[in-house]
């Protein structure tokens, strides 16, 4: 199945701006971000030491929260949207 | 009015728009790129995003303050010192509620719409994020 991934500002520089990935079936979001964060520069910027995801890392699928989903564990199905990005600042 | 927008905006055909016979003030908000040592900003939204968010604060508003109208305009794409940013236009039949109108608008507008800013420096190296803290 092909997932549609935006990600912003910084993270957009380092993970690709508009991204289509191929996942299997079934695949949650912790599966997309093992692919997505497949460079040391990408998993640094999205995961702390311990291998949690760093606090200002917002990730949203359909336009919800994950936190509102089920996290990590939210299954992702064909034609799927994921936006990833930091704290906002605009104004 | 809510819009993200590459284009450019007319502040005077704007708070012309806004005038109306209930309103007694209209208080506005013009962001524009500042000179701190930098050619300019590069501003990218997640626009669909952006869009519903400050529809959902222009809601907060009208309920929270006596207001009649609240209009928005954020720009993106590669501006220069100078340019508009950002326009927030209230219209209200008394000055107190335009100004906390106003204000509401654009704290939470930094707080929760989907807009980053990037400084570009003047000798061409990659810009910083404005925020960004790794």
């Amino acid at each position: 199945m092909i997932i549609r991934v935006k990600a912003f500002a910084r993270f957009g520089e380092v993970l690709g701006k508009e991204l289509a990935l191929e996942l299997d079936h079934g695949s949650d979001i912790d599966g997309l971000l093992a692919l997505l964060c497949a460079s040391q520069d990408a998993y640094d910027l999205i995961f702390d030491e311990s291998g949690t995801i760093r606090d200002y890392v917002t990730i949203l699928k359909g336009g919800r929260h994950i936190q509102s989903l089920d996290g990590v564990r939210t299954v992702l199905k064909d034609g799927d949207e994921v936006a990833i990005f930091p704290p906002v600042a605009g104004g | 009015m809510i819009e993200v927008t590459e284009d450019d905006f007319n502040v005077g055909k704007i708070l012309n728009d806004a005038k109306h016979p209930d309103n007694g003030a209209l208080v506005t908000f013009l962001g524009i790129v500042r000179d701190d040592g930098i050619s300019g900003m590069e501003i990218e939204s997640y626009t669909d995003l952006a869009v519903q968010e400050l529809n959902t604060i222009e809601k907060e508003a009208l309920e929270r303050f006596n207001i009649r109208s609240l209009d928005v305009i954020h720009r993106t794409g590669t501006l220069s010192v100078g340019d508009n940013i950002l326009l927030i236009v209230c219209g209200a039949p008394h000055r107190k509620d335009a100004f906390a109108a106003c204000e509401y608008m654009i704290d939470e507008l930094k707080k929760r719409v989907q807009v980053w800013k990037k400084e570009l420096h003047k000798d061409g190296a990659n810009g910083k994020w404005v925020g960004e803290e790794t």
